[in-house]
């Protein structure tokens, strides 16, 4: 029997006694409490893990074996990774790409433009609306009591806003106009839900009868009723009244912004599918380590906010343990500054993952151990122990990887230990904080804490910092948060389309909007008189040298124009005109006959723009109304 | 005879039950009528032959009770036809004044463009003062009276166009226009069973003239909000204004259209007016009464779309 057991577990006792301060962390019940966790929480990595692997569950896969009833996962682990095909017509390919992607660049167009029609429609709209409305004076009765604006349901875009200014109303006394601003209010919900259109030439029983939405109808249709009952009818509204209109406009708002957060829900969810959870059948994810840590009785919460704006410490205060896994939080440089300032400052962090992923300052280098085995060890120093000795208590772990660190500095103190002596975690102090680094995450993944021995391991390694409250880094927490909304769009990957904006825009009034550009109004141009349009109408006939149809056509107006003027019974347009118009009636009856013969496809002689004038003067004479 | 909005609406709903029996798809047109006279108007019907204007018409005499009576307008139509004279009784060796035709509640006066400009101005005189002045007598029309006269708009020739001055004594111009194919398929199918529309007797009346009357009574009690009547003063203006109208709507247009509304209101159950009792009234009303510019005409333009687009650019007064 070795000896070396009992020793660590004689100086186990024999250190607990001694150590300053308890640890919070319990290593002897870890595993126990893993295993409940996995066999309580939602982890079903071991059965169902995702398929295929990703790459960062793929290189715990060595781990996998070593768990019990863990088939799934082994079965996953088995399945041989897709080679990149080969493609003989890889230029042709490439062509395609770039049609695919012209094509994409097209159909986003095509979707600016038409999300813009309307809106550049409505903008134009609203001028218009707005121009009438303030060529018009209001009448006294549509202006209610002076230096008291009423909203006005066009040019409020917000129902919730004018609901409120009618329960305001209402309060103050004011129930005619409370009743008028509820319908208002109501009106507005249902054109954002595009249900009604709102049009200043539309009346209330208008909005009634085109109500796309049947449910909404009756409940409008009674509102209005109540509100031209007092508005047109001059019946006096009461308590009653007010609380009933106002009941209906809720109903009518409400179920808006209902309509509306649901679809933005929906939007933002996606319509697809919803995502299942995933933490739990990932075996890259950390959700059996805070699990872990929770059932362990410590204090487990996410950042309030960015690593890179994390809170400095202040002096003496014994904040909780951050922990940044650098695998799964990506660190930007300022983040990295920010962190190392806040230790310096006496801030405590776990810095788990590959340490080229660091921050720079903190020197650790990248190596490869032997093997995968790994002693985790808990420093306990005696109060007595003047040269800083520790008595130390190990547990042994086996990882996926043989990561291991190179930590030149002074005063570390190594935690974790590959059996080829090479560091997997170490711990020292940098100003008035603490950092302890893992070589990588495994030991915090979910494969790596299903394996029994592991979830002690990391607890006793944990213990060290003697601390009982942990904040887990989640992905975005790594990200410095923009400080400004066009940062935002920049940091989104949306800083070519924020270019794009403005081309776009360019575009599109060269489109559209110029063309409504020139529909503003201008000077009412001085009407042409007919005769002139006549006269006009015929300079362009006899530039063009279509005189025989400028007389034919001319001859089927008079035709009609003159036969209407006719008493019935007689049809000899000539004589009418000679009597009418007291002119020659061999004349008339000339011209018109020309005019006929015209009128009946005759090829052109020559004299068609005379006869057109002289047919004009005829009927003018003729018709002229004395 | 006192009357409620309510009593109104269910006796207006009655008539137009009982009419609908008969007239098939023209729903429009029976209302226009329904509203000329109640508004104590009288009513213009274009369409071409065979749409139903005169079916309506006589159906409408035999459901209110009204006495009716035709006119065939022709060219040889004289006054004293229309209002009817005196004739030498040999007996008594007196005149007796024989009544004409225009001595009726309803009369239908068909196709009165075709009738010379002497007699049509004997029958709109006899509409404006409801008398009839004969022989230097006058001589009171029964109430209610109300006229509805029919134009065909195709034919022209030999017609004598009803002048402008003329054309404003009507309360409201109705045109009727194809029936839809549904429509049309029942109208035929009615008439394979055995329906005649010459023979209206299996139907019956289901009002009074004076129950009429009490409706033309109360339809001018109907409050008119002042923002109501600024609108329709507002429409009317419009089309003054308008540059494709050379001549647009008098105070007399203003009058009728508040008349017509009173009687929409009413036949709602309300008692008072609301912009949606004027608006589908605007262009009954309006249509004969604004004379196009020549350049509109040309260009294909009708009342209706200019009174469309005076609609369309008048807010309707809402808040107070």
């Amino acid at each position: 029997m070795s000896m070396r057991p009992l020793l660590s577990a004689l100086i186990a006792v024999a250190a607990c006694a001694v150590v300053t301060p308890a640890s919070a962390l319990d290593p002897s019940t870890a595993d126990a409490q893993a295993k409940q966790a996995l066999a309580e929480g939602p982890y079903t990595f071991c059965k169902h893990p995702p398929k295929p692997l990703p790459a960062h569950a793929e290189a715990l896969c060595d781990l996998a074996k070593e768990i019990p009833s863990c088939e799934g996962l082994v079965k996953a682990c088995e399945v041989p990774k897709e080679e990149p095909s080969t493609w003989r017509w890889g230029w042709l390919r490439t062509l395609l790409e770039a049609f695919a992607q012209i094509g994409v660049w097209l159909l986003v167009a095509a979707i600016v433009v038409l999300l813009a029609i309307p809106l550049v429609q409505g903008i134009v709209r609203a001028r218009r609306d707005k121009k009438v409305a303030d060529a018009r004076p209001t009448p006294a009765g549509e202006s209610g009591a002076p230096g008291e604006p009423l909203a006005d349901v066009l040019s409020e875009t917000d129902a919730e806003h004018l609901l409120r200014q009618a329960e305001g109303l209402a309060a103050q006394g004011k129930l005619d106009r409370a009743l008028f601003v509820f319908l208002q209010a109501s009106l507005r919900a249902l054109d954002d839900r595009g249900a009604i259109r709102l049009e200043r030439h539309r009346t209330h029983g208008e909005y009634v009868r085109a109500c796309a939405d049947a449910a909404a109808k009756r409940t409008l249709r009674e509102l209005v009723r109540d509100v031209d009952r007092v508005r047109f009818g001059g019946a006096r509204p009461d308590d009653a009244g007010v609380a009933r209109a106002r009941e209906r406009a809720v109903a009518l708002v409400r179920v808006a912004t209902l309509a509306l957060v649901a679809s933005l829900a929906l939007g933002v969810a996606g319509c697809g599918e919803a995502k299942r959870y995933i933490g739990g059948a990932d075996p890259a994810d950390n959700g059996l380590f805070v699990d872990l840590l929770k059932r362990q009785g410590a204090r487990v919460t996410g950042l309030e906010t960015s690593l890179a704006t994390l809170p400095f410490p202040a002096p003496g205060d014994v904040g909780p343990v951050v922990v940044v896994d650098a695998e799964r939080v990506p660190l930007a440089d300022e983040t990295r500054e920010h962190l190392l300032a806040w230790v310096d400052r006496g801030g405590v962090l776990v810095l788990a993952g590959d340490p080229d992923h660091w921050p720079k300052e903190l020197g650790a280098k990248k190596t490869k151990a032997a093997s995968r085995d790994v002693r985790a060890m808990e420093l306990v120093r005696s109060e007595d122990a003047e040269d800083g000795e520790a008595l130390v208590v190990d547990e042994p772990a086996v990882l996926a990887r043989p990561t291991a660190l190179e930590l030149p500095l002074k005063g570390l103190d190594v935690v974790a230990r590959f059996d080829d002596g090479k560091i997997y975690a170490g711990m020292w102090r940098r100003g008035e904080g603490t950092v302890l680094g893992f070589a990588n995450d495994d030991l915090f993944t979910n494969v790596g804490l299903a394996r029994p021995g592991n979830p002690r391991a990391l607890v006793r390694i944990l213990s060290n910092l003697h601390r009982d409250a942990f904040m887990v880094a989640r992905a975005e927490d790594g990200v410095v948060p923009p400080s400004n909304p066009l940062g935002a769009l920049v940091e989104a990957g949306l800083g070519k389309a924020l270019a794009h904006c403005p081309f776009a825009i360019a575009l599109l009034f060269a489109a559209a909007g110029a063309r409504f550009g020139r529909a503003r109004p201008s000077p009412v141009p001085a009407r042409r008189a007919f005769s002139e349009h006549v006269e006009a109408t015929g300079a362009l006939y006899a530039r063009t040298k279509v005189a025989a149809h400028a007389l034919r056509t001319y001859a089927r107006y008079a035709d009609g124009h003159v036969r209407a003027l006719m008493p019935r019974g007689t049809g000899d347009v000539g004589a009418f005109l000679a009597a009418r118009g007291n002119l020659p009636e061999a004349e008339c009856v000339r011209v018109w006959r020309r005019a006929e013969a015209s009128l009946a496809g005759a090829e052109p002689a020559g004299d068609e723009l005379t006869v057109l004038k002289d047919l004009s003067k005829m009927v003018s004479q003729a018709t002229r109304r004395d | 005879m006192s009357m409620t909005a309510e009593q109104f609406a269910e006796a207006f709903e009655r008539i137009k039950k009982q009419m609908a029996q008969v007239i098939v798809g023209q729903e429009e047109l029976v209302d226009g009528v329904l509203v000329g006279l109640l508004a104590r108007g009288h009513v213009l019907v274009e369409g071409a032959p065979g749409l139903g204007k005169t079916l309506v018409a006589r159906t409408l005499a035999v459901v209110s009770g009204c006495a009716f009576k035709r006119i065939q307008f022709t060219p040889d139509l004289m006054p004293s036809d229309v209002t009817g004279s005196s004739v030498f009784d040999r007996q008594s060796s007196t005149f007796t004044f024989v009544p004409g035709p225009i001595f009726a509640q309803l009369l239908l006066a068909d196709e009165i463009n075709r009738a010379p400009a002497k007699t049509q101005s004997a029958l709109l005189e006899a509409m404006q003062d409801r008398q009839v002045t004969v022989d230097g007598t006058s001589r009171l029309l029964p109430q209610p009276f109300v006229v509805v006269a029919t134009q065909n708009p195709v034919e022209s020739q030999g017609t004598y166009p009803l002048p402008e001055a003329q054309l404003d004594r009507f309360l409201v111009k109705l045109t009727v226009a194809d029936p839809p194919r549904d429509v049309e398929q029942t109208i035929v199918r009615n008439h394979a069973s055995g329906f005649d529309p010459s023979d209206l007797r299996h139907v019956t009346s289901v009002t009074t003239p004076e129950e009429l009357v009490a409706m033309q009574s109360f339809a001018q009690t109907v409050r008119v909000d002042d923002s109501i009547i600024a609108y329709i003063v507002d429409l009317a203006r419009k089309t003054r204004d308008d540059r494709a109208i050379e001549l647009g709507a008098s105070p007399r247009a203003s009058i009728a259209l508040l008349k017509a509304a009173q009687v929409v209101a009413a036949s709602e159950g309300r008692a008072f007016v609301t912009p949606d009792d004027v608006k589908p009234m605007v262009k009954p009303v309006l249509r004969h009464r604004v004379l196009l510019h020549p350049d509109a005409q040309l260009q294909g333009t009708s009342p209706d779309e200019r009174i469309d687009d005076i609609l369309r650019t008048l807010p309707v007064p809402r808040a107070a």
